[in-house]
């Protein structure tokens, strides 16, 4: 049984971790590629400061949030393992800040620690009225992609760098499934109106007295569209762009401003920080995360891609489960196909 | 007396900030710093600087707590600031974890660091071995950063600092008027005070700049301090041992245990070990004293003693001992006019 995994960022990488670790054993048949024509880091996922942490509203969307619980817990899991510092995992603290009261988020009992910010908490922050404090994860892309490939790489994965005009030129090559983790590209494979850009940009900084990440919000212009500090493990994120629609990944003089000077409002000791690079990144946009099987007719064979994609500004914080609902979707393709190698059912 | 002539013998974090406030109550002074060492030889650039205070069981409880509430308000506004970076001083959350718990589960400083509470029981499955634990953010003193920012300060306001070493305070009193004594665990010989002690601490300073989060184990021996460039695993407390030669065993041992409560530090790099003597005593010495020594009187100002507490104190004892400086002025300028009479 031969799967194509389509993107090489977080979502493409640990749906293929996680389906071989569940089904090599099960289906010795299995043979697992991963095609991408962009690879750590050069992936968006690169890009991300790798901070956990889901928007401030599920929208009703509970699937999304269990998702969300999965992935922070399978990581807290890890943060004891001699792996951690190889991964890009590690704990943080920080704030989230408002100018007036808002409702709990839906993942405050995923945190560790969440608590409303204390008036004199609140004194560091001129401007901002309310806020929350909690001790969240910081996931790097720069390391834990490369973790991931090599996990990938010793279970004999092998890794095509090119990139994929159809699904069809897959299924021709004779491949089974395709697992189509193609993020802000998706939708050259198959067109969905749904999926758009949310672009960022991002300026990186050498301001390692910074231990807390720092997240503003201003309801009014939506996530992301106010300034943001996350330390991370090497430099500082400063950040605080979010153009619906944007498909430009060219750092603009406008936007560089805009960060600039609204991080160092925030924290004036900024002002010393070091510039060290500036990034764009687009991300994929959607109302929910398209998690899915489409059975697709190719004469007398049927097809099957699984969709693992339009994980926003939340990838990072949903990968991991989203990967398991990805491989159980595989077990049912299997169920369907009675694989002769398989036992009855899929063991899960 | 136009302008006293005040010397401040020693260059620590006591010395510096003693020497700042003076110049804010008594901007006339004329004011020297003299030391055998400066940053970033001292013994405050061992410390980790953490704002976690010390209890002394000598000083009243108050005492200790104005202290510490005026240290770090102070440091709070310049954490706020543009300086904060060039100063070396920054928040930092973290927990302090107890094997069992502690008969006071509320210490006197818990409203003044930010937010203190109670950890919840899945932060404490990070702990298998401890019960129980206080989570909070409070401020780092990052030195040398913290003590060349000072010493920046005080060259700004005409304040001289020469290296020399005071053998006596004696030496000191054709030169200056009014000596103030931040001299640590150097007062032991200067003024043969014999509660004076070294409780000396090992340290291992290490490249590990994804720990974002303090760890400290309640019983003090066990902590893990992220500065700005490199963490400060700890440590020993070694009464009366005057050795500052790094020890290898303890080295060893330092590392075991701050491993196992965060064992990613195993990657940690750049390991390099530091010893210090806290200069300990049951009170800070924070009190006036007039030397006398054949019809010569020579007003003297201690500010030592600060042991495992000092940077938590800091500003709380140099305001104190700067009023004091204050007073010794007065009485100077008291008696000079008596004397002209």
């Amino acid at each position: 049984m031969r799967v194509a995994v389509i993107g090489a960022g977080v979502i493409g990488l640990s749906s293929a971790l996680c389906i071989h670790e569940q089904f090599q054993g099960l289906v010795p048949s299995l043979q697992l590629e991963v095609y991408a024509d962009r690879f750590t880091p050069h992936t968006t996922s690169d890009g991300a400061a790798g901070l956990w942490q889901p928007y401030l509203s599920d929208h009703g969307n509970l699937q999304e949030t269990l998702w969300n619980k999965e992935t922070f817990d399978y990581l807290l899991g890890h943060m004891h393992s001699p792996a951690s510092k190889e991964m890009g995992l590690f704990l943080i603290s920080g704030y989230n800040l408002f100018t007036e009261p808002v409702p709990d988020p839906s993942w405050k009992n995923i945190v560790l620690g969440f608590r409303n910010l204390t008036p004199k908490e609140l004194e560091l922050f001129p401007g901002y009225s309310y806020g929350w404090f909690n001790t969240a994860l910081m996931l790097e892309g720069r390391s834990y992609l490369p973790w991931l490939t090599n996990r990938l790489t010793q279970r004999g994965v092998k890794f095509f760098h090119k990139k994929v005009e159809s699904f069809q030129e897959l299924f021709s090559q004779g491949v089974d499934v395709v697992l189509n983790c193609s993020g802000m590209r998706s939708g050259d494979l198959q067109p969905d109106p749904e999926l758009q850009p949310g672009r960022g940009q991002i300026i990186k900084v050498r301001a390692p007295w910074v231990k807390h990440f720092i997240i503003t919000h201003d309801l009014k212009s939506g996530i992301y569209n106010s300034p943001y500090v996350i330390p991370g493990s090497e430099f500082t994120v400063l950040g605080g762009i979010y153009q619906h629609g944007n498909w430009s990944e060219e750092n603009s003089a406008k936007d560089h401003k805009s960060v600039w000077d609204s991080c160092c409002r925030l924290l004036p000791a900024l002002q010393e920080a070091k510039i060290v690079d500036e990034w764009s990144g687009l991300r994929p946009a959607r109302r929910s995360v398209r998690l899915e099987r489409e059975s697709i007719r190719l004469g007398n064979r049927q097809a099957e891609v699984i969709h693992n994609y339009g994980h926003g500004g939340f990838g990072i914080t949903i990968h991991w489960g989203c990967a398991m609902a990805a491989a159980r979707l595989f077990a049912s393709i299997l169920q369907e196909r009675q694989q002769p190698a398989a036992p009855p059912g899929p063991r899960l | 007396m136009a302008s006293p002539r005040v010397a401040v013998v020693g260059a620590g974090v006591i010395g510096l900030s003693t020497a700042l406030c003076i110049t804010e109550t008594c901007p006339s002074c004329s004011l020297t710093v003299l030391s055998d060492q400066f940053s970033p030889n001292t013994t405050s650039d061992v410390a980790a600087g953490m704002l976690i205070p010390h209890t002394y069981p000598g000083t009243p409880i108050h005492r200790q707590k104005q202290w510490f509430k005026e240290t770090f308000t102070y440091l709070f506004a310049i954490s706020n600031s543009a300086e904060a970076s060039e100063a070396g001083i920054h928040l930092v959350s973290g927990w302090q974890v107890y094997k069992s718990t502690p008969k006071e589960e509320l210490p006197f400083w818990s409203d003044i660091v930010l937010g203190f509470r109670a950890m919840s029981e899945t932060e404490l499955l990070k702990f298998p071995q401890h019960r129980f634990g206080q989570a909070f953010t409070t401020l780092k003193c990052d030195c040398p950063p913290y003590l060349l920012w000072l010493e920046k300060r005080l060259k700004a306001t005409g304040t001289q600092m020469y290296t020399r070493k005071v053998a006596d305070l004696w030496e000191l009193h054709s030169e200056y008027d009014i000596v103030v004594n931040c001299a640590g665990m150097g007062a032991q010989q200067l003024v043969g005070d014999k509660q004076l002690f070294p409780v000396r601490g090992q340290v291992l300073k290490v490249h590990a700049p994804w720990v974002k989060q303090f760890i400290r184990d309640g019983d003090g021996l066990t902590y893990i301090y992220p500065g700005i460039h490199r963490v400060t695993l700890g440590g020993t407390r070694e009464k009366g041992s005057w050795s500052l030669c790094p020890d290898a065993a303890t080295t060893r041992d330092i590392f075991d245990r701050c491993c196992s409560l965060e064992p990613s530090l195993q990657a940690a790099q750049d390991i390099e070990v530091k010893v210090g003597l806290r200069p300990s005593r049951q009170s800070v010495r924070v009190q006036r004293e007039v030397l006398s020594q054949g019809g010569v009187k020579l007003p003297v100002v201690h500010n030592y003693g600060h042991g495992a507490g000092g940077f938590s104190v800091h500003r709380g004892t140099a305001n104190e001992a700067a009023h004091l400086v204050g007073e010794c002025i007065s009485a100077l300028q008291g008696s000079s006019s008596r004397a002209k009479l």
